[in-house]
This record gives structure tokens, sequence and C-alpha cells, in this order.
């Protein structure tokens, strides 16, 4: 099976007052056709800039695009006029604050039939029914009604539901979520996740979910690319990587999050803190807060290799996985 | 006071803003933010207060630490209630009544040191630290939230944003108070260094006997560290019990619905549960429905729910819910 998306080495420089930082140091990654990815990490780990770079809307002058691919159905993304057309029609986003990617001044329905009319030609009528139709849809109820409100009507996980209609209107093959609950109640959140499943099934698009969030994603997404200091660190089936986590970061999220059903013994967090970007340690990122880090890992900066005895897929990039593997295990 | 006696003690609590015209900004309502909330804190206890926006919870917060003024009922702590107090008297209680913010930048003055910021409580309240001690008592409090004492001249932004909340807790601990109320303490930071916080929390507990009011919308957070665990819903406390009850056995609809919407990074290898997932959103607590304030999202909603409002009683021989048809769901014992 060939990707539809795939990202190699890419890198992303930034310019602050501090010094150029690498945002996304050499990340690669890959996703299939109807598959749905979890771009994993916290803070500053990169996943929010990856995600920026594969739509083209990587903050300028400050960011750039250092180095590395990203191609789309054997497109390559980053060669110069080739992305036109494709993103924002194949590929769409639905961003964490829906109400600062609305227009406050344009009534809802006209915005999400604004789609049609700039890529389909649609007449107005035509747009109106096909935004109503969406907006049905993604569950908006009395949406006939609600059709001529504006954004701030809209209650976050509403304003949410019309983003995911914006993003739907032109069926793209890839949708990327970037942290699309963070922002929502748990009840809600739980709607969203619903409907983005449930969406991602009829339409058969591929799904990448960016978050923070361990367990938002553990029951929806296939695989999971988990970054850190602006690389991957590990990547495999979900499920193999959460529970037979090679590299001691993933191994240290997994401690350090409280679980409804679980013990309610002292968690172990990972110690120390999270990185800064701009006097990362040489070698290993992680290494500062890592009990099996040594002079290799100060000296070599860990590849993204396959792991032993491992299901095929599942990556790390550690020097010590069998000790992360046994200790988990 | 008895030992049985509560540190704290919340009855019946009413707090509400005014509603203002667009124009001429008249009242021309309420909001009733909290709208008749009853709890107790032993000493050395933790309660959870849970909900969702607009549930109310940090309003609860607000008017115990005096931030808001309460319309009607009553909150005693440690003797004192504290809704008739006077201004002078309340500064004295206060000491021993302490909050810890969400966004541990924005409650962190920029342009002091960190022992400036720890030892400005002791400016206001000289009996409790002689000016003569307060650099080593700053580093003392360092040392026991976990920071480096040596650093104490630094200023807020040379923090990451777990040691900056760490600086918050330090500050909170100056005046050695009896109850700290947590508001999202945890909420902004990663889940690495979230743990760390959690885990501080739970030894400071320990170390000093410390009550906490854990407020958060992260029901595996509250379940984490809280004894007691009161559910809030548009106001009004739907549910409470001990956190073993409320988590194994809830009775509410809501507190259903809420404890299975919580993602689950272990999902595997248990027995499937059918999610339950409510429509809609939180109505406008400007305008909440008659009766129950939950019925317009609830699946077990009937008449009666709409005329009488269910009060928060003890049914089925178990822990007070405040529904008409309280049950245990199906399949309990998950």
């Amino acid at each position: 099976m060939s990707a539809l998306l795939s990202v190699r080495d890419l890198r992303v420089e930034f310019a602050t007052s501090g010094g150029v930082v690498t945002a996304v140091d050499g990340a690669s990654f890959e996703v299939g056709p109807g598959e749905t990815v979890a771009l994993l990490g916290e803070s500053g780990s990169g996943k929010s800039v990856t995600a920026q770079a594969v739509m083209g809307i990587v903050p300028k002058p400050a960011g750039r695009i250092a180095g590395g691919s990203i191609s789309y159905d054997d497109r390559d993304l980053l060669a110069p006029g080739a992305a036109k057309g494709l993103r924002g029609r194949e590929i769409a986003m639905v961003f964490q604050d829906p109400l600062s990617s609305l227009n406050p001044v344009f009534r809802v329905g006209a915005q999400i039939g604004e789609m049609f009319r700039r890529h389909r030609g649609a007449s107005r009528k035509e747009a109106r029914a096909a935004a109503l139709d969406l907006m049905k849809r993604v569950g908006i109820p009395a949406a006939s009604k609600r059709l001529d409100d504006y954004p701030h009507q809209f209650s976050g996980g509403m304003r949410q539901r019309v983003m995911i209609a914006m993003a739907l209107a032109l069926s793209p093959r890839l949708l990327i979520a970037d942290e699309p609950t963070t922002a929502l109640d748990v009840t809600v959140q739980a709607q969203i996740m619903d409907l983005l499943t449930r969406l991602q099934a009829e339409e058969g698009m591929s799904l990448v979910l960016i978050t923070h969030d361990l367990g938002v994603v553990a029951d929806v997404a296939d695989r999971v690319v988990l970054m850190y200091a602006g690389r991957v660190v590990e990547t495999g089936p979900i499920r193999e990587v959460y529970e037979h986590s090679g590299h001691p970061y993933t191994a240290g999220l997994m401690g350090s999050v409280p679980v409804l059903d679980g013990s309610r013994d002292r968690l172990i967090p990972i110690q120390g803190s999270p990185p800064d970007l701009l006097s990362l340690p040489s070698g290993c990122s992680f290494r500062p807060r890592c009990r099996y880090a040594d002079t290799l890992c100060a000296e070599q900066e860990p590849e993204l290799l396959a792991l032993p005895d491992r299901p095929i897929g599942h990556r790390a990039a550690c020097h010590h996985p069998e000790g992360v593997l046994t200790d988990v295990g | 006071m008895s030992a049985d006696t509560p540190l704290l003690s919340v009855r019946d609590l009413h707090t509400s803003f005014p509603l203002r015209s667009a124009l001429l900004r008249r009242p021309v309502g309420q909001i009733q933010a909290v709208a008749g909330v009853s709890f107790d804190i032993p000493a050395g206890g933790t309660l959870g207060l849970v909900g969702e926006s607009g549930s109310g919870k940090s309003t609860v917060a607000r008017t115990i630490i005096g931030l808001e003024k309460p319309r009607s009922g009553s909150i005693v702590f440690d003797g004192e209630e504290l809704t008739s107090l006077p201004k002078a008297s309340m500064r004295r209680v206060r000491r021993q009544l302490q909050m810890i913010f969400q966004d541990p930048y924005a409650s962190l003055n920029p342009r002091a040191t960190v022992e400036q910021i720890i030892s400005e409580a002791w400016e206001i309240h000289p009996d409790v630290v002689p000016r003569s001690r307060h650099r080593a008592e700053v580093r003392d409090l360092l040392e026991r939230v976990g920071l480096n004492p040596d650093h104490a001249q630094r200023y807020p932004h040379q923090f990451s944003g777990g040691q900056r909340q760490r600086i918050g807790i330090a500050r909170a601990l100056a005046l050695r108070p009896k109850l700290v109320i947590c508001d999202e303490a945890v909420s902004a930071l990663d889940v690495s260094v979230q743990a760390q916080v959690l885990n501080l929390l739970a030894d400071l507990r320990r170390d000093l006997g410390l009550a906490y009011l854990f407020i958060a919308h992260d029901l595996s957070v509250v379940r984490h560290i809280s004894d007691h665990v009161a559910v809030m819903y548009l106001g009004r406390v739907v549910e409470t019990a001990t956190q073993d009850e409320l988590f194994q056995r809830p009775l509410h609809p809501y507190t259903q619905a809420l404890l299975s919407a919580v993602p689950d990074p272990k999902p595997w290898d248990k027995p499937r549960r059918e999610p339950i997932i409510i429509g809609g959103d939180v109505p406008s607590p400007a305008d909440p429905p008659s009766g129950c304030r939950f019925r317009t999202r609830c699946w077990k909603a009937e008449d009666i729910c709409a005329q009488e409002e269910p009060a928060l009683q003890t049914r089925l021989d178990r822990h007070p819910a405040a529904c008409h048809f309280a049950t245990e769901p199906a399949g309990a014992a998950r």
C-alpha cells in the first residue's frame, strides 16, 4: 500500500529573539489511505508545526522549511505551485479554536457556502442548499434556522461542527485535525470525536489527529507518531506502542497519566522539565530526563529503528529500547 | 472546635451576577452562577469539585475566598462565618485559606523575584515569619516544593510552566494555611509535568496536614487526588459521594455521562462499555431550565423533571444524588 501522505526528514526552523529554533528536526512518517494516525506530543514537540508544514501555513517570515520533503499522492507538496488546488480541497484542516478560524462578520451558512461558490462555481442558491446539507450532516440541530446565524451565536461545540462542515465541503481525502477537542468540555469532546470517526468511515478519508491527550486517540487511531523536541521518538500501531513502549519518554507518559479505573497509587512522572528548544542537549534530546541515559546517548542521536522482537512498524529512537521494553513489559 | 466539626462548611450558597442591557447597562436579569451549593471539607481532607464550563465550580471557589459576594448562604471556615465577617477579621482568617490558580504565569508578578513573590504575604502578616527569617524561610519553601533554593533571586519568566506552578504553591504555603483551594491547578500543564505536581500536592497534604478543595474538569485527575467528590452542573451539586462510590457506582445520569465521556488511554482488554453520548450543550445560567437543570439533555427526563426540582438527597440507601430517577448504571461494576 503506498502512502497518501509521506513526510520525510522534515526540518522546520523559526527565527526567534534568542536564536534559531528547530521546531521540527528530521521528522518522518506516513499516512495511508483511510488510515487514522495520531500525532502525539506535549507542548513544543513540533506536532502542530508539522501539520502547518503539510498545509503550507508555517508562519512567515519567522518560520521556514529548512529541509526534507512532503509528498501527497506522489506529488511533491513543497515544489512551487504544486500544492495549489490540493490544500483546502483534497487536504483539509480543522483547528483547535474555531472562533478565531471563522469570520465573525459573515453568517455561518454563507461561510460554508463560500467553499462551493469559490471552488465549485456554485450559484448562491446552490451553495446555500449545500451548506444546509453539510450542517445537517455534522449534526447541527435546527440547521435551516441556524444558516443565518453568526459564529458568536454558536456554542464552542457547535462552532467546531461548523469548522468540520467547512473542512468536509470539498470531500477531502485527508483531514488534519489539530487539537480539535482541546478547548471543549468532556461531554462535547465525546460528541465531536464521535462525529469525526463517523464521518471518516463514511468518507473513507485519512485522518491525522494531532493531540497532547493520550486518551482521546487510544480508541480511534490505527497508528501513533509520538514526537519529542521536534523529533519522532516512537511510532507504531497504537495499542502496541501504548502497551509495549520502546522509548522511555512513551513509557514515562503512560506512567504519568491518571486513569479513571486505574490504581490511585502515586504517579510515576517523568523527571525534569520539558526541553528548551534553544538549548537542546547533544545526542538524544530526552537524555537529561532519562534514567537509561549513558555516554552513548550524549554522543550520538539515536535513529528511529525497528524494535527487536516486536511487530513490524513499531520503531523507536532510543539506544536502550531493550531496557525500556523489559521494564514496561 | 470538636474533632468532627468540618474545617470548611458551605451551606446553601448562592452567588449571582447581574445581567445588564447592552445599551444602558441596566440590570435586566441575574446569572445564577451558584444556586444552592452545600458541602463540607474535614481538616486534612480533599474534596474534588468537578463540572464543565458554566457549572459554577470556580465561582464557588471565588466566593469562599472572598473575591465574589454571595447573595445568600453560609460559609463557615474554622468555626467562623465568613459571609458576615468584618474586613479586618477576614484578613486574619484568609491566612489559613489560600488559593492556587490555573495559569501560573498570569498569577505571578513578572517584575518580582521568586523571593519577593513568596515573602510578600509576610509583609501583611509579619507575625508569621519575622523579616530576619524571610530569606531562610523562602529557601525552605522552595526546597519543599522541589525547586532549587539558589534560584530565589530569579524571575518567573526564567522558569518552565511546571516550575512556575511550584512557585505558586510555595506562595500559597507561605502563610501556613489549613485549606488550599486548587482551581484547575494542573490543567494547563503537560501530562509529564502534571504528574509531578499532583505528587507534590499529595506529599504536602501528608506532611503538612493540608486540606484541599480541588477544582478541575479532568475526572481522572480528580479521582486521583480526592477523598470525596461533588459533581456540579449549572450552579448546583447533582451528586456527591466518596471518591470510590462516585466513580464505581454513579447514580445521577449526568455523572454517568461525564464518566462515560472520559477518554481512556488504556481501552483494550476491558469489557466494551457502551458510551453514553449526551447531545446538546450546557444551557445558559441566565435562563436555566425549570425543574431539573439537566433535563434538557437527559435521556430519562419525564414530565415531573420539568415541574419539580429534584433535591440532593440520599437515594437507594446510597449517596446523595439530585435525580428523580437515580439508578445505578446498567452493568455498574465496571
